[in-house]
């Protein structure tokens, strides 16, 4: 064959959730770098699951993160953590950025004036990862965001928002609620999963009085992966998806 | 020369508090009640109260390491 044509496979760095028996399948992780949506509708563990994906990065990998949490505030959060058995205090590797009181702080004004969050959090996810050395980000969440930022065009700016955090040379997990219980419907503007290299939809069955949860992988670029819902066990062992 | 203290603090806070950082510094400086003239302790201080905001965003690992660096700035300035 041609050497100039020959089609040698590129490596991909992955980055491992942890979540046991996951990882084997989508190819061991998720490709560094991705920009990816954790959706769920309200109690779906979908921001203990992004931070146990910091978390274990940290404690098994050695990776920095910054957990941005636009909402919630940092003590809740951490004190929800402990209830799940993680603990953040016990590790400066994920630094849980509370964006929620400079909000409270400083006002719901973006940073220079006027209301363009969408920049600004970009400026500061570019500011986090040379202050803290961070390869992966989380924002939770995206419906705080856009409660925040003034969209005149939400289809072009969304566009250019995940462009910028793609530029950004981290992985990214989006948290985005979803409202209708009837439809896949994963985040507000329905773009965003087109937009996304990666969906993790996490689902609760609420029928028969029980309440169990599901993992979906829905979309993963540059990975063969299962789009099967898989059940999926929180304990004191951590998260595990049981495969069929 | 306190001036040019109050602007490498500012410079400082901006990676973590991004454009807030001025408004940030202004209160901090407004909290512990910083004169024209500041000494030294008044500086310390202010560091101090930046630990503490810094802490309640950031947790306390972040917060050492930013006090840190302003206790270098502060000491590094006239008395």
């Amino acid at each position: 064959m041609n050497e100039a044509l020959e089609v040698r496979p590129v490596a991909t760095t992955r980055i491992r959730t942890w979540v046991r028996n996951l990882d084997e399948e989508m190819e061991g992780g998720i490709p560094h770098g991705s920009v990816v949506l954790v959706c769920g509708r309200p109690g779906a563990l979908k921001s203990s699951l992004t931070y146990y994906i910091m978390y274990m990065q940290a404690l098994q990998e050695e990776r920095r993160s910054a957990y941005l949490t636009l909402e919630q505030s940092r003590a809740s959060f951490v004190r929800h953590l402990a209830h799940l058995g993680l603990t953040p205090e016990a590790s400066d590797e994920v630094a849980i950025l509370d964006v929620a009181s400079l909000r409270k702080t400083f006002g719901d004004a973006a940073p220079k004036g006027g209301a363009n969050w969408l920049s600004a959090i970009l400026e500061q996810a570019a500011s986090y990862k040379q202050l803290l050395g961070c390869e992966i980000l989380s924002i939770d969440s995206m419906s705080a965001l856009y409660s925040l930022h003034d969209f005149h065009n939400p289809r072009r700016e969304l566009f250019h928002f995940f462009e910028g955090l793609r530029s950004l040379g981290v992985t990214v997990f989006l948290i985005s609620e979803m409202y209708d219980p009837t439809k896949e419907i994963f985040a507000r503007y329905e773009v965003e999963d087109f937009l996304a290299d990666g969906v993790i939809h996490l689902k609760v069955d609420r029928t028969g009085g029980q309440s169990n949860l599901y993992l979906g992988i829905v979309k993963m670029r540059e990975t063969r992966h299962s789009r099967d819902y898989f059940p999926l066990i929180v304990d004191e062992n951590g998260f595990e998806i049981v495969p069929h | 020369m306190s001036a040019a203290i109050d602007t490498e603090i500012v410079r400082y806070m901006r990676p973590l508090f991004g454009e807030f950082a001025v408004t940030a510094f202004e209160q901090q400086k407004a909290h512990v009640g910083l004169g024209a003239q500041p000494t030294r302790g008044d500086y310390i201080r202010l560091a101090e109260a930046i630990r503490s905001m810094c802490a309640q965003v950031a947790g306390d690992g972040v917060a050492s390491k930013i006090y840190a660096g302003l206790l270098t700035i502060v000491q590094g300035g006239s008395s």
